[in-house]
């Protein structure tokens, strides 16, 4: 059974005129334990954690069908710190609501708060299987769980697929070469960020990116050489691209970086 | 000249026939071979989405399940091109492509059967190329769905205000359609609200709370993203997203760059803020605007110092913003009308008044204190941006406090303006000058400022261009090396600067000045460049200076001035011995 928690009595106003509605609202419907969940989602996108969890034991008192309190609940002890309790809470609904996603991302973030790296991982790995076409922000929480329970080349290759069908996402792009780097892998780094100069239209910032990491592989004649390509680009510019903020800042950055190259290795 | 425009334009539209009748799908085959059918009755639309300036995608809703067909053309007596839709569906989504910029283009919707809409109203102008300077209208609705006379006031104001001034694009910033964003309410509070407008004009949305019925999972099964069509691929300008959440494009010189505030991370590392600075590293637009739905600065009906969403955009993607040269900022969900000065760096939590710097405390206004100033060229980081809350198109409630006065008497410290008034903003943009209004509901203006981008960033203040820093190895935040000499050719940097030449090459500005031997006139020449003013001045004993020409500007060519006696009154040759000297200043 898919768990909705839409709401229909967010009125309008502030977070504290919803709650006060709301509480109106209970007041005429003591008994409607759909109320107090919905009280209680308020609570908690309002940042009150704790009268979220009042309302959930009011919501469970009452219910008489699954409401899916036990996922707002895990929420809510989460964001107090309780994350054992919210593991808990977590386990007792995915019992019920195995294929839930949210569930089972909250679970992954669960688990990496308690430090189970591993379990975190291959949690956030079960969620992401219910999920047709990954978008970057939940590539960006996958790549991290896996990398810190050691599983870079995982983290690669879930980029790697969502490149495939989202080609020249920048930002995939930049997560992937972060994760080389971090292994050291500049070649890796410089391949991932030669593919992304391929294809884009604007390629400026992408070139900087390229020489600066052969500078942080060492590679300073490659690098120099890097920064002067783009600078010669630059200057290739119409004046009113090279004029740009983008543009000029670009060129600042290559003037730096060649002064600071050539006094290092004059 | 007629007909080298019609040659130029018929190979553009051949290949948006070819384009868009290039891959018809199995279940239009089967169609083809028996009677086409009718769509039934237009339940939706049709309205604009996904606009460049080679594109535009257009959608409805039929009642009958048919592959839908745009026919389209230049003049509303020749819809002589046909894009059809991939499959049957009541919920028509179709791309036109191909299209020339700047053009206007008439088209009806319906079937191959039929025609459901269409006529002289039903017309769109694709996007000017990108990047091309041209007189832009932008209206801002900010949390506009409530489907009530308040809804409506603000739009009737709005179109009796502008006329028949069509704007070039809409920008919605969220719960475009209360109470939880769903199907019907949408069709209640936008499509049966705005059919005219939406027919001829692109709505560009971001995501506010009251579309995810307050739920923050980054998820795209809210019906806003079935409603809406973003572009991910970059195809309307900016760089690829990847997501429907946030994406950018352009329009003439502004480039627009939408943010989910609501499900997507806010954390600095994270993939929107990572897609953010990618996006503006690569932007060559004059103006960047930025919108998404829940304001970095408010003391409207939600309080930015103390609500998460509020405060992670602020200290989090603002930073990225600035140093991305953003110039406007547009957020809703606070029900009021909130105006910032021209700010930059105000990012703590609590917003103090001293947390940041007012790149100018005036109002922006032309007639009074002036507008804002921000440089045209170079660098433009942290030279200040406007913040406005227009969350009041379908509502006006309280403040922070619970107060319901007119003007806020508690103000948010960034503030210019803070009115409790129903309205929405409109945004003009021409060249070199930004323009933004707040129409009321009654059609009166309550608020203006302007931007003008004018002369070269000078990050220091010292007069020496950004751009000749960066370019000579000196440092634009330190207004001291302006001073130096480092070639020793008796020449500041300054001098070198305004008179173009090098700072680490001896050398000399090259104006001269000779008596033309058959006049008997002296004549000054001296190059120019952009940027700066020129002025000759004239003596005849070293001490007094008078202006000989007036200010000219520089424009990159050598001028002349020649002195005959008109303003010196004497010709030079009278005199025993004349002086002359070229002044040259920081110019627009």
């Amino acid at each position: 059974m898919a768990v909705s928690h839409r709401a229909e009595i967010f009125a309008h106003g502030t977070s504290h005129e919803r709650i006060e509605s709301a509480s109106r609202e209970i007041a005429s419907r003591p008994d409607d334990a759909s109320l107090y969940l919905r009280r209680g989602i308020l609570q908690l996108e309002y940042g009150d954690w704790r009268a979220c969890l009042l309302d959930v034991d009011e919501a469970e008192r009452r219910q008489t069908q699954d409401l899916g309190a036990g996922f707002v609940r895990a929420r809510a002890q989460a964001a107090g710190g309780f994350f054992a309790d919210a593991n808990a809470s977590l386990d007792k609904f995915l019992a019920v609501h195995p294929a839930h996603a949210g569930a089972l991302i909250q679970r992954a973030r669960v688990f990496g708060a308690l430090g189970k790296k591993a379990e975190a991982a291959e949690e956030f790995v079960r969620a992401m299987s219910h999920v047709s076409q990954p978008e970057p922000d939940q590539v960006f929480e996958l790549a991290a769980l896996l990398c810190a329970a050691g599983r870079e080349a995982d983290a690669l290759a879930a980029i790697d697929r969502t490149l495939k069908a989202t080609p020249g996402v920048p930002s995939l792009v930049e997560c992937g070469v972060r994760i080389e780097m971090g292994l050291g892998n500049f070649d890796g780094a410089l391949r991932r960020i030669a593919e992304a100069i391929s294809a884009a239209t604007i390629k400026e910032p992408l070139m900087a990116r390229r020489a600066a990491v052969l500078a942080q592989a060492g590679r300073v004649t490659d690098s120099l050489a890097a920064w002067r390509e783009l600078q010669a680009r630059l200057a290739a510019l119409p004046a009113v691209q090279r004029e740009s903020h983008a543009m000029s800042s670009l060129s600042e950055r290559a003037r730096h970086a060649i002064g600071a190259l050539t006094a290092l290795h004059p | 000249m007629k007909v080298a425009a019609l040659l130029v334009l018929l190979p553009v539209l051949a290949l948006a026939l070819v384009k868009t009748k290039s891959a018809p799908s199995r279940s239009a085959a089967v169609t083809a071979a028996a009677a086409p059918a009718a769509s039934g009755t237009l339940t939706r639309g049709p309205y604009l989405q996904k606009a460049a300036s080679n594109r535009m995608t257009i959608r409805w809703r039929s009642s009958a399940s048919v592959i839908g067909r745009v026919r389209f053309g230049t003049t509303s007596a020749s819809l002589n091109l046909i894009a059809d839709g991939a499959s049957a569906t009541t919920e028509h989504i179709v791309e036109l492509t191909g299209l020339a910029a700047s053009t206007t283009y008439f088209y009806s919707v319906g079937s191959a059967a039929d025609t459901l809409a269409g006529g002289t109203d039903f017309y769109f102008t694709t996007s000017p190329v990108p990047g091309t300077a041209v007189s832009t209208r932008v209206w801002v609705l900010g949390d506009a769905g409530t489907a009530t006379v308040n809804q409506t006031a603000v739009r009737d104001a709005f179109y009796t205000w502008t006329g028949a001034q069509v704007p070039n694009l809409v920008l919605q910033l969220g719960d475009n359609a209360y109470n939880s964003g769903t199907d019907a309410e949408f069709q209640n509070a936008v499509f049966n609200i705005y059919p005219t407008m939406l027919r001829k004009v692109p709505f560009w949305s971001c995501l506010g709370n009251h579309e995810t019925a307050q739920a923050t999972a980054f998820v795209d099964t809210y019906p806003f993203f079935s409603i809406y069509t973003m572009p991910t691929a970059g195809e309307c300008g900016g760089v690829p997203s990847g997501t429907k959440h946030y994406y950018s494009f352009d329009y003439g010189n502004i480039h627009f760059v939408c943010l989910d505030s609501m499900t997507a991370s806010r954390a600095a590392n994270g993939a929107m803020a990572t897609w953010l600075q990618s996006d503006l590293a690569s932007t060559t637009a004059r103006w960047i605007v930025c919108f998404f739905h829940h304001p970095p600065y408010t003391k409207g009906s939600h309080n930015s110092d103390t609500e998460t969403e509020l405060t992670q955009m602020r200290q989090n993607l603002l930073p990225i913003l600035e140093a991305g040269g953003v110039d406007l900022v547009l957020s809703g969900h606070s029900h009021c009308y909130e105006r910032s000065k021209l700010i930059d760096g105000f990012y703590a939590t609590p917003t103090l008044a001293t947390s940041g710097t007012f790149k100018s405390s005036g109002d922006g206004r032309t007639t009074s204190t002036g507008a804002y100033l921000k440089p045209l060229t170079g660098p433009r980081d942290h030279f200040g941006a406007v913040y406005a809350v227009a969350g009041s198109a379908g509502q006006a409630t309280s403040w922070t406090g619970g107060s319901t006065a007119l003007v806020n008497p508690t103000p948010h410290p960034v503030m210019f303006a803070s009115l409790l008034r129903l309205g929405s903003m409109v945004i003009d943009v021409s060249g070199n000058r930004l323009d933004a209004s707040f129409v009321n509901s009654s059609g009166v203006v309550d608020d203006t400022f302007t931007v003008i981008k004018q002369g070269a960033a000078d990050s220091d203040g010292d007069g020496v261009a950004d751009a000749f820093e960066i370019a000579n190895g000196m440092n634009r935040f330190d207004p001291s090396d302006a001073s130096l000499d480092t070639d020793h050719d008796g020449l500041t940097a300054l001098a070198e600067y305004l008179f173009g030449l090098n700072p680490g090459v001896p050398d000399r500005y090259s104006w001269s000045s000779a008596r033309n031997a058959a006049t008997g006139f002296h004549e000054i020449t001296f190059p120019t460049l952009p940027q700066r003013v020129y002025q000759v001045f004239w003596s005849d004993d070293l001490a007094t200076w008078h202006p000989g020409s007036v200010q000219v500007s520089g424009d990159g060519t050598t001028k002349l001035w020649i002195d005959d006696g008109t303003v010196t009154g004497t010709a030079p040759g009278v005199t025993a011995r004349r002086f002359y000297r070229v002044q040259v200043g920081n110019g627009p």
